[in-house]
């Protein structure tokens, strides 16, 4: 129960830690009511401007406010969209999550059995066959592929929509593309954690002993090579929240990646901020989850964390 | 958290998942003959007319919302929800209503929904759009059907005014129920289409008004859709996902002349591209500013880069524009006489300077800073290219505190003269502050002054024409060109693109028996 | 027992598994040392009639311009050759900065264990919760769009890694009995951490390393794509891709061969991670 206890209290400090970064990258890039005025304001109306916004106080008093509303979850009203920036940023947030969670359901249901077979059959065709579809995965960048993918399957084939939102049709070819980022990788760990697993004295003992292959390899791999998979997929999600924000902008997916990216443009600093914790607040969940499931799966590794 | 609980309930509702999806509608079908999908770069951030000044937002706006007047493809101004308006005096101005306009909410249209809207715009700062009517004093309404606008001064420009952006006329008793929170999200106003649904970043809907008091609605549904990628965008029109493709760059220009079932429609935009200058030492001069013009060879950067879509212009107005003066002949491509005259202004050597622009805000701005730092190398100068954020570069104009040259779209919504070039070049203004001969109680800064308080328009067409001249002679700026605004089509629609590159309900029709251009069969 | 034979024949292969892609890579690194030479063009000398010309071989091509030119009329060739000097560079100097903050972070970390493990735990979680497209605007807006800039940005996203795998091979090896008996005899922290600690862990970064390059040269076209990368007139071959990415139907050659050459260059030094990883400890095959 302490270890629960001391993980939250870490993960209370990320979000701080990552919230206050925010706010001070933010506020050291640029004024955001010169960026909201049209063509010409004067001096006089920027600085009402500010004034509106809140942005010209000294920045002390600024973070104070903000840090007492942002535990209440308040982040104040959009400078661009004038509505509550919470509402704007959760309104994206099931299209965003959508997305994240097929890619890795997608990732994981196709990648981790590609790197489990390569490793049981290591060294034939199908070892290679594998190895050289994620050194292709490792080696274009994704944006690359998921605008093959809009040329090849919406326009020449015709298919499946080249973007949108709102039927299972439109979510394929971005998912695609976004399994395509992780699924290298994880296939590639999924294959080395697997062959380390197989590796080891008591696998050679099980099979010396006459188990079946696929008896030695779901029972005792699996279950193995499960640990460093899925911190790994845990590590993941991360990396998915970034991806997203490419594949929303391709395939004009209403995501929260897409409004971060147009927020921080615009330095709409309510918005920028409420996305920020939400997401950090997602990433610290899956972490725990998989803190938790680690656990689950060998105690032996709570010291560690 | 408190706010989060009303938000999450939100976000169930928000979420189709949640309500089991289906598969969909096949992928092929396209949108259904009644139905229009116009697809442009981004998605509007807010129903609010008054309080955006984003063009994709404009577009929209142009369906659900009406103004006093209106433009027609000529650019003329014409009565939409005035019926007539004439000047009383150098001040007042006197504006007769339409009878029997309502709002989408069932309220009148009346003379207190203007002042109403009047009153909320012409607020300095108040609004995105008050720089537009701080010249409006007072507005009051005399019966139903009748207001008078007083000025502060006189405004040869205020009919001009009740048609541009932000003009649009707004219902009073919906804001004071729903406020301005309400009229951010949902758009109320007397069009012939009212607001359907509004799926943000994804699709923007709006169903025909059946009680519209002009002209019947053509589509049932018209549905905007933000496609940011230009490559997505040209695909989901060759591809019949939509039918209007927004703001196309011309390397896709022949695949949409030459594609089955769409084609390319092109307008002049009222918008010109430049090179503002900034507070460089070398800028002052005004032999260096003319080298700068001389140096580039607009005709071959036009031809190649923009495959013609891009009119050379050498003076400050657009040919589109109230004002402009056709006399002025374009800049010769002379490099050997701008290495000259950069040798008369004491810089025999050339002298190094930032040529920047941001990176996807003006069409093809990366590539016309390239291309322009390769020919002012070729006169010697020492030009380096920047990519400036937008928000960096919204922060250097807004101080002004420029350097070099940064690229920019002066357009005047207004198609004035006043508008593109004294409201950048007033020594107050944005770009006004590095150009000598602009400056306070010079030639130039009170020809600009009075032309903006002239009434009589052939007056004001002079003062314009001399300014014109000095704007040629002793550029504040690099001039480059008039902008084409292209649009790929499907041919099922057939669309009139205007000079203000706005669509209007009134330049589209679905009787596929009136499509423009032979590219269709 | 293996015979001599067989021995020799593992080794060779083991061998062999470093030699090409080191081979390969070197070639990448000579070509880029010698651009000037190789190269027929300026990479920024546009020719604006010349804009988007197939390869030499293809039917609009031009004779001059063997792999054809670009949508500012440049020679692809010579933007190629050039690429590889920011490229690769780039990745290097990015992995390296990395490998510096997270080895010595890890190491602190896995051997002095409590607050400053917690510290540096945090720091790291900070690190990955931290919107990466955020850290990068924040931290070119204040510091500038330069080459070292970006160097700074992607070592961000690849010193995690360094640090949380050395981190746990720390915590592994210090509670090894033979370090606690190095300890037990008098042996100062520092020479404890030198000499029995880190020979185990620089392998294992050399390894993340080779195999972090590749994710950081395809991480920097991922930052053009989004405005964010390279700034012109550097040549990159992530920049080039990026920029290319309208013409992909329209002018093939524009994307294909800044992306072949990505994928080789990944694809090897992969390869080389590979190699160096078996010969130097088949253990470390869990990571």
């Amino acid at each position: 129960m302490t270890w629960l206890v001391r993980r939250l209290f870490h993960f209370a400090i990320v979000i701080w830690g990552v919230t206050t970064l925010v706010f001070v990258a933010l506020r050291l890039t640029g004024d955001p009511a010169m960026m909201l005025l049209p063509g010409n304001p004067t001096m006089a109306e920027v600085e009402l401007a500010r004034e509106k916004l809140g942005v010209n106080k000294p920045l002390i008093t600024q973070y104070v406010a903000f840090i007492g509303d942002a535990f209440r979850g308040r982040f104040g009203t959009s400078f661009l969209h004038g509505v509550d920036a919470t509402g704007v940023v959760l309104e994206r947030l099931p299209a965003t999550a959508l997305l994240a969670g097929s890619a890795l359901l997608l990732a994981a249901a196709f990648a981790i059995p590609l790197g489990i077979l390569a490793a049981v059959f290591r060294g034939t065709i199908a070892d290679f066959a594998v190895m050289t579809l994620t050194v292709i995965g490792q080696g274009v960048p994704f944006f690359w592929l998921g605008l093959m993918l809009i040329l090849i399957v919406g326009v020449e084939l015709r298919l499946l929509p080249t973007g949108g939102y709102g039927t299972l049709q439109h979510l394929v070819l971005p998912s695609l593309t976004l399994a395509g980022y992780i699924g290298a990788s994880t296939a590639r760990l999924a294959r080395s954690s697997m062959l380390e697993v197989l590796g080891r004295d008591y696998m050679r003992t099980a099979r010396a002993k006459g188990l079946a292959l696929h008896v030695v390899v779901l029972k005792h791999g699996l279950k193995n090579a499960a640990i460093p998979l899925v911190t790994f997929l845990g590590l993941q999600m991360g990396l998915l929240l970034g991806g997203t924000v490419v594949v929303e902008e391709i395939f004009g997916w209403p995501g929260v990646g897409r409004l971060l990216l147009q927020a921080i443009s615009f330095r709409d600093y309510p918005v920028v901020q409420a996305a920020t914790f939400i997401l950090a607040m997602i990433f610290v969940l899956v972490n725990i989850l998989v803190d938790l499931v680690y656990v689950l799966l060998d105690p032996r590794v709570r010291d560690q964390r | 958290m408190i706010a989060f609980k009303g938000s999450i309930s939100r976000l169930w509702t928000a979420s189709p998942v949640a309500l089991g999806l289906l598969w969909g509608v096949p992928a092929t079908a396209q949108p259904a003959t009644n139905q229009l999908v116009i697809a442009q770069g981004t998605d509007a951030v807010t129903m609010d007319p008054h309080n955006t000044t984003q063009m994709t937002a404009m577009q929209p706006f142009n369906f659900v919302y009406e103004k006093l007047l209106n433009r027609d493809k000529d650019m003329r101004l014409i009565p939409e929800l005035a019926e007539a308006w004439k000047s009383l005096d150098p001040t007042t101005w006197e504006i007769l209503l339409r009878k029997g306009v309502k709002f989408h909410n069932g309220e009148d249209f009346n003379a207190e929904a203007v002042k109403f809207t009047l009153d909320r715009v012409r607020v300095s700062g108040a609004t995105a759009v008050s720089g537009g009517f701080t010249t409006i004093a007072e507005v009051r309404a005399i019966d139903a059907n009748t207001v008078h606008i007083v000025t502060k001064q006189p405004d040869p420009l205020l009919p001009a005014r009740l048609a541009q952006w932000g003009a649009q006329m707004l219902p009073p008793g919906y804001i004071k129920e729903a406020g301005v929170e309400g009229l951010a999200l949902k758009a109320v106003g007397t069009g012939p289409y009212r607001f359907g649904q509004w799926r943000k970043d994804d699709a923007l809907v709006f169903e025909a008004n059946p009680a519209y008091w002009g002209a019947a609605p053509k589509f049932s549904r018209v549905t905007f859709r933000p496609i940011k990628d230009e490559l997505a965008r040209v695909s989901a029109l060759t591809a019949g996902e939509v039918d209007i493709a927004v703001n196309i760059p011309v390397d896709f220009t022949d695949q949409v002349k030459t594609g089955k079932g769409t084609y390319l429609a092109q307008t002049l935009a009222a918008a010109t591209d430049v090179f503002l200058m900034g507070s460089d030492e070398a800028l002052k001069s005004r032999d260096v500013r003319l080298a700068l013009n001389l140096a580039i060879d607009r005709k071959k950067l036009s031809d190649t880069l923009f495959r013609g879509f891009a009119k050379p212009i050498a003076q400050g107005a657009a040919p589109t524009d109230f004002g402009f003066n056709p006399s002025i002949p374009d800049y010769p491509y002379d490099p050997e006489k701008a290495k000259k005259l950069l040798a008369d202004a004491g810089y025999p050597k050339g002298f190094s300077i930032v040529v920047q622009s941001s990176n996807g805000y003006i069409l093809g701005d990366t590539l016309v800073v390239e291309a322009v730092v390769e020919m002012l190398k070729k006169i010697g100068v020492d030009a380096q290219p920047r990519v400036l954020e937008i928000a960096r570069r919204a922060e250097m104009l807004g101080k002004r505190q420029v350097t070099g040259l940064v690229l920019a779209n002066p357009g005047s919504t207004l198609f004035d003269t006043d508008g593109i070039v004294w409201r950048l070049l007033h020594p107050e203004a944005l770009a006004g502050s590095y150009w000598p001969r602009g400056q306070k109680d010079t030639d130039f800064y009170k020809l600009m002054e009075t032309a903006r308080y002239t009434i009589d328009e052939s007056a004001r067409r002079e003062l314009y024409f001399k300014a014109a001249e000095i704007l040629h002679d002793d550029p504040p700026w690099l001039y480059l060109w008039q902008e084409f605004f292209l649009y790929g089509v499907n041919c099922r629609v057939a669309f009139a693109a205007r000079v203000d590159t706005m669509i209007l309900p009134a330049s589209l029709e679905a009787d596929a028996s009136k499509r423009g251009g032979g590219q269709c069969q | 027992m293996a015979g001599a034979g067989e021995w020799d024949l593992a080794l060779r292969r083991r061998h062999l598994k470093i030699a090409v892609p080191l081979l390969v890579v070197l070639t990448v690194v000579l070509v880029a040392v010698f651009a000037d030479a190789l190269a027929p063009f300026d990479p920024t000398a546009q020719h604006l009639t010349y804009r988007l010309r197939p390869p030499r071989w293809a039917a609009r091509g031009d004779p001059r311009f063997l792999l054809g030119t670009d949508h500012l009329g440049r020679d692809i060739l010579s933007r190629l050759l050039y690429g590889a000097r920011v490229s690769l560079p780039i990745a290097l100097a990015a992995t390296t900065t990395g490998a510096i903050i997270g080895v010595t972070l890890g190491l602190l970390s896995g051997y002095f264990r409590g607050s400053v493990d917690s510290v540096v735990t945090k720091l790291i979680d900070i690190q990955l919760s931290f919107p990466f497209i955020l850290f990068a605007i924040a931290v070119i807006a204040v510091a500038g769009p330069k080459l070292s800039v970006l160097v700074m940005v992607l070592a961000a996203r690849s010193w995690t890694t360094f640090a949380r795998v050395v981190r746990g091979e720390t915590f592994t090896i210090s509670g090894n009995d033979y370090v606690m008996a190095a300890r037990a005899l008098g042996a100062s922290q520092t020479r404890v951490i030198v000499r029995h600690i880190a020979p185990n862990i620089l392998p294992l970064a050399v390894v993340i390393g080779t195999l972090d390059i590749g994710a950081l040269i395809i991480l920097e076209s991922t930052l053009s794509f989004v405005g964010l990368g390279i700034q012109p007139p550097t040549v990159s071959w992530g920049k080039e891709l990026s920029d290319a990415r309208q013409y992909i139907q329209l002018a093939w050659w524009t994307t294909t061969f800044p992306g072949l050459a990505l994928l080789v260059v990944v694809l090897f030094v992969n390869m080389l991670g590979d190699g160096l990883r078996d010969i130097l400890d088949p253990r470390l095959k869990a990571r």
